[in-house]
């Protein structure tokens, strides 16, 4: 059973802007557009109970993957609370590296990249403080800063530095959620968390990516790889898309609600994460018994009645593709490796 | 956009091999969405006599003997050769009175058989002497109908594998037909990047590369595929599995439409010689080396394939695992960047026929541990290998005294998910060097002192950083390592591509200044399709393989 309730996903309001590919311009293919759908709405369920997985099966999977990823940080930016990243800058553990940047008056107003590590929380009145000890050269000892919430989400905390490299990358991404007339709030740009994990072979999903270009309307197109706000694979910079190997140990998925599977490496790793949304993305070669199997153990736990249909209805893959997505209960991962359920 | 006539579906392939991947996507997708199968059948009397005939013989023959054996093989490729050619039947490249001859000198070991290589031998002498090849008739007429405009045909060669009996590795496009445009393709990297306007499958798929057949009917490289066969081939098209039944989307299977000129047989109605043919290679393989022994505790079994290479050796490889994989650069006559952080690498899993690998020739083991420890001896310090990852005994034992749930428990306290408890055989053994960062290190040791408490006792967290600073002094020595081989593998390689050497089999390359043994390049083979359990120690080891 299929349920309705308030996520609703105007994905006609949406513009979804030309591409351009060595200075020639391809409309948005019917394929990209419904991956981004795709991504825009297992991103709103997430705000409901349950889980949610989605097996995409392509005739070919170059560049699948970004377009999804793509919808996730547009749905992301829509339904973005600020709220919610003063309460998971306050769950951050003790001793988590954390970046900011401070404009100083007498810097002309320019911003300075900072760094810290969080002490933890203290109370003035009815006040709550995150309590940063901030790193420096200087040898005079250590200094503290108290961030109320306030100046937390204005100074825009992240788990990333944000270099001038990863501010070009933001500002890309602001310009096509603009083209894409996204209605968002623009803290959301460095909001504390990235968004979307990514587990795909890192070498061939950037080159993937290369020469694509979003027409943002204002005459500049935003190189792809930039709208999606790549963090470096480090962990150092922030972004808002992690891009990880499918062979790593342990899914860092903590911090993501939406993860998104890459070839058939990282679909093997379904049952490895709990993440609130997951979509793994396959060609027609890759889904093989192996895979066939791994979904077989997550579609024992299936409860559709954790899938939110839009009010404005599901939007059907193209010909070439086929989908399928089944709910499924909120897990704790266990030491099984899979899923526990309950 | 483009539209599909200035994209053009297969016009012109340096255009597209060098078009970006969402160009090629969308080109695929549109074919994909538009493409028909169409299956084409030819009703042919003396293809029945052979099947019955080599039938026969298969099942008089006593698969246990060797020699026996030899025989069913050569029925296998005489009847393969005459269905799969499209050569006249005459040509002296299918060998096909040798393989009568050969038969006939069995009859006298195997006298039950005799009767049917009888038959063999005139139905095969009158196909030699009329000379026509029906199939090939069919052929001609199709290409005569659709290469119209320099359309671009690709007539798929690999039925059975690289040497697909009927059609001689060597054999070129216009040595079968002489017309433009036409393309024998026998890899799936031939197709990786192309599109064709039709391709032609001239025989049942049965038995082609799952992947290469699956890019070639659903991974969008034509709009049109033809499939021509003999009535008897039974000819069966693989679909693309389904998908569990989603209430959400309507369809869970794409909707590519079989053209349906003749009944489609079931899988399961297949030639018993033809499944032998293409199984008993890979499980007789198997079977050989189900008794291989670990060397000690640390040499854990992991799951790995066997590859075989084109000059007749092969080799368990991690199935996990990756290695430096560089025909793209070599065939393509690519730069091979000397910047670039490290070597292009493939997984096991994904590695194909005609891929290029590099493997050592000489010593077994890992090639770029033991370059590693050379640097190591030279730098005075022989023991660091051992004194960093001393702690995997201690894991291995807590494993065998406690169980890897219980371990898995216990992390899961203090907060550690591993991805699977068997996982925990992964660390303790030398497949994986150590947890990916500090925190989990830290937390897996101290799940170990919780367990089994060593004789650390307060001092765990020292253990812990001084272990980790080893094993970082491992790391920092293994890359430089890797820095080595990859330079000296570099300079070579691209020397070779200047010189425009090609490399069908495989290439020794010497490294200088590296001592660890001898480096190969070798071309891939055929990979076996199922892994099977294998001690760490018999990876990368390379053998001899008797087939014929």
């Amino acid at each position: 059973m299929v349920t309705k309730n308030d996520v609703h996903i105007p994905t006609q309001r949406l513009i979804h802007p030309s591409l351009a590919v060595g200075g020639e311009m391809f409309p948005m293919p019917d394929w990209a557009s419904w991956l981004i759908w795709l991504g825009e709405w297992m991103k709103l369920q997430t705000q409901n109970e349950g889980r949610r997985v989605a097996v995409i099966r392509v005739p070919c999977r170059s560049t699948a993957a970004a377009f999804t990823v793509l919808g996730v940080l547009l749905a992301a930016a829509r339904i973005h609370d600020d709220s919610l990243d003063w309460e998971s800058l306050k769950s951050l553990p003790v001793g988590t590296h954390v970046y900011w940047r401070e404009r100083s008056p007498a810097d002309s107003g320019k911003a300075r990249a900072k760094s810290g590590k969080v002490i933890g929380l203290s109370t003035y009145g009815d006040r709550e403080f995150m309590v940063v000890s901030v790193d420096s050269r200087s040898k005079q000892g250590q200094t503290t800063h108290s961030f109320s919430k306030v100046s937390a989400l204005s100074y825009g905390i992240t788990l990333g530095s944000i270099s001038a490299k990863t501010d070009a990358k933001l500002s890309g991404l602001n310009r096509v959620l603009n083209a894409m007339a996204v209605d968002f709030k623009p803290s959301w740009l460095v909001a504390p968390n990235s968004e979307c994990l990514l587990l795909s072979e890192k070498d061939s999903f950037l080159s993937d990516l290369a020469g694509l270009s979003i027409d943002a309307s204002d005459g500049i197109p935003v190189k792809f790889e930039t709208a999606l706000a790549v963090a470096d694979s480090s962990g150092h910079s922030y972004g808002k898309t992690k891009l990880a190997s499918p062979r790593i140990a342990v899914i860092p998925d903590q911090w993501f609600d939406v993860v998104v599977l890459d070839g058939a490496h990282a679909s093997q790793r379904l049952t490895d994460t709990a993440a609130k949304s997951v979509i793994a993305i396959l060609d027609r070669t890759e889904y093989d018994d192996e895979i066939e199997q791994v979904i077989g153990r997550l579609s024992g736990y299936r409860r559709d009645e954790f899938i939110q249909v839009p009010d404005d209805g599901v939007l059907q893959p193209p010909e070439q593709m086929d989908a399928v997505l089944f709910g499924l209960p909120n897990v704790q991962a266990n030491v099984s490796g899979l899923a526990s359920f309950g | 956009m483009k539209s599909d006539k200035t994209l053009g579906f297969g016009k012109v392939r340096n255009a597209m091999t060098t078009q970006n991947a969402f160009v090629f996507a969308v080109t695929a997708n549109k074919n994909a969405a538009n493409c028909k199968i169409n299956l084409v059948e030819i009703d042919f009397p003396p293809v029945v006599e052979i099947i019955r005939a080599s039938s026969e013989i298969f099942r008089s023959i006593d698969r246990d003997d060797e020699f026996q054996c030899d025989i069913a093989r050569t029925v296998w490729k005489l009847k393969t050769t005459s269905i799969l050619t499209v050569l006249p039947f005459d040509d002296e490249r299918l060998r096909m009175m040798a393989l009568i001859e050969s038969l006939d000198k069995s009859v006298d070991s195997v006298p039950e058989i005799s009767d049917s290589v009888k038959t063999l031998r005139n139905v095969v002498s009158q196909l030699i002497s009329a000379s026509t090849n029906p199939k090939r008739t069919h052929l001609l007429k199709l290409i005569e109908n659709v290469s119209e405009q320099q359309a671009r045909i690709a007539l798929v060669a690999n039925l059975h594998g690289l040497s697909t009996p009927g059609w001689p590795q060597d054999l070129k496009a216009d040595e079968i037909i002489p017309s433009a445009g036409i393309e024998v393709v026998r890899t799936r990297k031939e197709i990786s990047d192309v599109f064709f306007d039709n391709i032609i499958i001239p025989g049942n798929p049965r038995f082609a590369p799952r992947k290469f057949l699956f890019d070639l009917l659903y991974g969008g490289r034509s709009r049109n595929i033809t499939v021509l066969g003999y009535r008897a081939e039974n000819i069966w098209i693989p679909s693309p599995a389904n998908m569990p039944k989603s209430d959400i989307f309507s369809k869970t299977r794409s909707s590519t439409r079989i053209e349906k000129t003749f009944s489609v047989s079931r899988p399961e109605n297949v030639e018993l010689i033809d499944k032998w043919a293409n199984d008993s290679f890979w499980s007789s393989l198997r079977r050989q080396h189900a008794d291989s022994v670990p060397t000690s505790d640390r040499d854990a079994r992991i799951r790995a394939r066997f590859v075989l290479f084109a000059d007749g050796s092969g080799a368990f490889l991690p199935e996990d695992g990756r290695v430096v994989e560089i025909s793209g650069r070599f065939d393509l006559g690519r730069e091979l960047d000397i910047r670039e952080d490290r070597l292009p690498r493939k997984s096991v899993t994904d590695l194909e026929e005609g891929d290029l690998v590099m493997m050592r020739l000489s010593g077994s083991g890992d090639y770029l541990d033991d370059v590693a420890n050379d640097l190591m001896a030279q730098a005075g310090d022989g023991d660091l290998r051992t004194r960093a990852l001393e702690w995997k005994d201690w894991l291995y034992r807590t494993l065998k005294h406690q169980g890897e749930g219980v371990l898995a428990m216990k992390l899961k306290e203090l907060d550690l998910t591993v991805r699977s408890p068997q996982y925990l055989w992964a660390w303790a053994s030398d497949a994986v060097m150590a947890p990916h960062d500090y925190a989990t290190f830290s937390k897996l040791m101290n799940g170990l002192n919780a367990l089994e408490p060593s004789h650390f006792g307060p001092e765990i967290d020292e253990y812990i950083g001084a272990k980790w600073t080893d094993m970082e002094s491992v790391k920092s020595f293994q890359q430089r390592a890797g820095m080595t081989i990859r330079s000296a593998l570099v300079e070579r390689v691209q020397d070779l591509i200047k010189r425009r050497q090609r490399v069908d089999t495989v290439q020794t390359i010497e490294l200088a200044g590296v001592k660890a043994g001898m480096m190969g390049l070798m071309r891939v083979s055929a990979v076996d399709s199922k892994s099977m359990m294998m001690p760490l120690s018999r990876l990368f080891h390379l053998e001899k393989i008797e087939h014929s």
